[in-house]
């Protein structure tokens, strides 16, 4: 065994360190352009990111960020209501949108010749959505849609909980979808306001990777973007969350047949000196992820060995990711039939005081930075991955912050992983949260017409 | 490297850069060098599945497929994780309807030895009995949260409304009584009687050197031999009148509708047309004239699309979406008035011509990663589809014409006899008392 122990050559990490193969400027209007000239593939990557997500919204309008992203589809005078989405299609395009805690996002990825039409479709709606107020109802119910469909979810429902009872007072105390209440009343007006307040050129960032000449490149998002006026935008200062003064518990009962458990700890901001150790403490414990989601194999992490080995849970699982300010370092299980709640939470407890009590083992650091090392190559095969990275970093975090991720994660030691397990993994920061089954749809009842031919 | 100034051609799978061998035993390997990052993936396949087991075991194929992965002669299932989790690699065995599905992922440098592990996995597992019982009780999990996913049980509904007592009927993961049946010994017999080289195939697809890996791979697996497999399969029956099934799940805040038909084979010569024209109903856009009208003119669901899925046997051609209760039964309707319409009316010219620009030129971004490229070369080389596909694609997609899409339309979507499944809180009119109304 141990036939490979030799470490993945640094020469081998994407190259996305090299600055001098991503171009970086702003224009005068303040809107960050990033370019990323790659020739892996006839195609090209347009991601525009605008400074806005579920972070800088206020109680009575939670979800707005969300739902004006929905309404960016939904017309301006040049491109009526769902024309984006033929007009993209018909050149062979993939096209989405995402919203969460810090960010808006729009993408498009297409054959490289076709690159003017998502830049002349981000330029246009970055000023001229309309926001019709047929559109804006039409659009309400199809977002409460999307909540219903999550809402059949269990582990939604009591992600929801913890993560509100976590977060008391800083706006991710909601989920970024947002409170029913409020999809109930946000009016026409609010939603364009809110548009307007926050989608102008000095609080965005376009990022373009693919087959192209940098230079051309410039060029052309010049012609689009250079004449939007730049405007004031919002900064009205987000609370802090107050410190936590004691262990709180949150208890979920629902249909199933499944009990889960969540526990929810207090994370840093990206860019805290111990976000870093955080990562490779999360992957020793639950594997390594590919940075902005996917998951590694975690079946040699130490919650897989201690909690599905041993036959309690079928998944156990932890996550933290980048974000502006500390948000969330969740700990998941799924609870196999039979297995109390109170054991597979003792169990975790048990794995996390483990980590208070002893360094990791040189090994378990070695592996952990190997994981990351891997899942970043990865990721970097596909245009789309690195033009959301570039973009995801200048939001979030900064260039250099990405620049540097591996060499930073390279540099963690045993000494500060036990540290940040004894700092931030305590009872009293912890929001322990479990779903209690209730028994009902636990079998497959079909109700039909006998499943024969009727006449 | 490519100087920024002389953009590289990007060639296309095709018959002049696909590297092709057999092996004595029946395995077909398929090298695409791709040399974009350090890395590798191979997709491969087995002839293997849940079409093969008996009913009463159903999941066995399954359950067999992952306790491959779970020790072998020399390594335990601990010592194998902690050496992929080690290398950042993973070797994924997985059993599906007709296969027994490979997937590694790995740098390049360590493809080499990940073929020798997966070798090992495949001829000397070693079916330890303390992490079968660990595997059911896993398995018996999800099955438990699958009962719980309104989505997953309106679908599982469809399928055993659609094909009966076919073994497509069945769902690959099992169901909760059939798992607990399994054994450790139904699965030694499984693998023994079951798991071959004859039929299968191996893509191999990154930063790699044809003639090596082709080398590699016959110094691990060349001298396997397994037992001669009949893969023959009993027919698929056309449903001749409706089927319909309501699954009650009260606590839900939405109901999942799935409405649909028989497809075909994935190699019949209507596959095309069929391709366009399901396009057209439930893909192109936002889930094409399905969810234009669900979704953007109705305001009624976040997903409203279609599914073609192809196979040895007929697949299944299904609408599906997830809508307030109180919305079901107009749903219903939309989906069926949308299947009339793409009978009765002859699709325009302009329609027509956007939903094949889109299938023609999403080409290139499907084909922008190691594991999209060896996903379409796998698809090409299991239904047999020749290796020039993708050389030929672009005119069997521009030569469907609207009176095609009418025909298959005619054929293969009859909006007076389908099969209907929801699941999901109850509706006041149910839609299984609405679907009876002819």
């Amino acid at each position: 065994m141990n036939r490979k122990q030799q470490s993945i050559p640094t020469q081998l990490a994407p190259a996305l360190a090299e600055s001098q193969t991503v171009t970086r400027v702003q224009l005068d209007n303040g809107l960050t352009v990033v370019l990323r000239e790659m020739h892996t593939a006839p195609v090209v990557s347009v991601w525009m990111w605008y400074r806005v997500g579920s972070r800088n919204e206020r109680p009575g309008y939670t979800g707005i960020s969300h739902w004006v992203e929905h309404m960016l589809f939904k017309g301006t005078p040049k491109y009526p209501p769902g024309s984006y989405d033929r007009l993209i299609s018909r050149e062979g395009g993939v096209f989405n949108a995402m919203t969460w805690l810090d960010y808006t996002a729009y993408f498009t990825t297409l054959p490289a010749a076709k690159v003017d039409l998502p830049l002349d479709i981000e330029a246009d709606r970055m000023v001229n959505c309309l926001f019709a107020p047929e559109e804006v109802e039409r659009e309400r119910t199809v977002i409460l849609s999307e909540r219903s469909m999550y809402e059949n979810r269990p582990t939604f429902v009591l992600s929801e909980e913890v993560q509100s009872t976590a977060i008391k007072v800083h706006p991710y105390h909601h989920e970024t979808i947002g409170w029913p209440t409020d999809l109930r009343t946000i009016s026409r007006d609010d939603l364009y306001n809110h548009y307007r307040a926050y989608y102008s050129p000095n609080n965005a960032v376009l990022v373009v990777a693919g087959a192209f000449h940098t230079e051309t490149m410039l060029e052309k998002v010049k012609t689009y973007f250079a004449s939007i006026e730049p405007r004031q935008v919002p900064q009205q200062p987000i609370p802090a969350e107050p410190p936590q003064r004691g262990e709180r518990r949150v208890i979920v009962r629902g249909a199933g047949d499944t009990a889960y458990l969540q526990v929810a700890f207090h994370a840093v901001a990206a860019t805290h000196p111990d976000f870093f150790p955080m990562v490779v403490l999360d992957a020793v414990l639950g594997g390594a992820k590919s940075f902005g989601g996917g998951g590694a194999s975690n079946r040699s992490s130490r919650l897989y060995r201690a909690l599905v080995m041993s036959g309690v849970a079928a998944d156990a699982d932890c996550w933290i990711g980048p974000t502006i300010d500390p948000y969330l370092w969740w700990f998941d299980l799924t609870l196999n039939e039979g297995q109390p709640l109170e054991k597979g939470e003792a169990m975790l407890w048990q794995e996390i005081e483990r980590l208070q009590n002893e360094p990791i083992t040189p090994e378990e650091l070695t592996k952990a930075i190997k994981q990351v090392r891997a899942h970043f190559i990865y990721g970097a095969e596909s245009i789309t991955n690195q033009a959301r990275w570039l973009g995801f970093a200048e939001v979030v975090t900064s260039p250099k912050w990405l620049a540097e991720y591996l060499d930073r994660v390279a540099a963690v030691t045993r000494e500060e992983v036990q540290r940040i397990a004894q700092t931030y993994l305590r009872r009293d920061q912890a929001t322990v949260g479990w779903y209690i089954p209730t028994g009902q749809n636990t079998s497959p009842i079909v109700e039909h017409n006998g499943g024969k031919d009727t006449p | 490297m490519t100087s920024p100034n002389t953009p590289q051609r990007h060639p296309m799978p095709s018959p002049d850069t696909i590297v092709t061998h057999t092996l004595p035993n029946g395995l077909r390997i398929y090298v695409y060098e791709n040399p974009t990052v350090p890395a590798v993936v191979v997709d491969g396949a087995l002839p293997f599945g849940s079409v093969y087991e008996p009913p009463e075991l159903n999941g066995l194929a399954a359950l067999t497929a992952a306790m491959l992965r779970r020790g072998t002669r020399t390594h335990s299932f601990d010592t194998l994780n902690e050496t992929l989790d080690a290398l950042g690699a993973s070797i994924e065995l997985t059993g599906g309807r007709h296969a027994l599905d490979i997937y590694i992922q790995c740098l390049s440098e360590d493809l080499s030895y990940m073929l020798e592990l997966t070798a090992q996995m495949l001829r000397e597992p070693r079916f330890p009995p303390d992490e079968f019982e660990r595997l059911k009780q896993q398995t018996l999990t999800r099955i438990q949260e699958r009962y719980n996913d309104t989505r997953a049980m309106a679908f599982l509904a469809f399928r055993r409304l659609l094909y009966g007592d076919h073994p497509y009927g069945r769902p690959v993961t099992g169901e909760k009584d059939t798992v607990s049946r399994v054994t450790l010994e139904h699965v030694r017999a499984f693998y023994r009687q079951h798991l071959t080289p004859q039929g299968g195939q191996l893509v191999i697809v990154g930063d790699v050197r044809a003639e090596a890996v082709i080398q590699r791979v016959t110094e691990v697996l060349g001298d396997w031999h397994g037992p001669n497999l009949d893969t023959s399969l009993p027919p698929v029956e056309r449903p001749k009148a409706m089927r319909a099934a309501h699954i009650p799940m009260e606590d839900k805040s939405q109901t999942d509708i799935v409405l649909g038909w028989l497809s075909l084979p994935r190699n019949h010569p209507d596959w095309t047309p069929l391709v366009v024209a399901n396009t057209l109903w439930g893909q192109f856009g936002m889930g094409g004239r399905i969810g234009d009208r669900v979704r953007e003119k109705e305001g009624m669901a976040y997903y409203a699309y279609s599914t073609l899925e192809g196979n040895f046997a007929p697949g299944m051609w299904a609408a599906a979406a997830g809508v307030a209760p109180e919305n079901v039964t107009q749903t219903i309707s939309i989906l069926l008035e949308e299947a009339r319409r793409l009978r009765e009316e002859p699709v325009t010219a302009d329609e027509l011509e956007e939903v094949q620009s889109f299938l023609v030129g999403s080409l290139p971004v499907r084909l922008e990663t190691n594991e999209g490229l060896a996903s379409v070369i796998g698809d090409m080389a299991w239904y047999n589809l020749g290796l020039d596909y993708l050389l030929t694609y672009e005119a069997r997609v521009r030569n469907v014409t609207a009176a095609d899409i009418q025909r298959v339309a005619h054929m293969y979507m009859d909006p007076d006899n389908y099969v209907l499944a929801t699941a999901g809180p109850q509706a006041e009119v149910t839609p299984v008392q609405e679907a009876q109304v002819p």
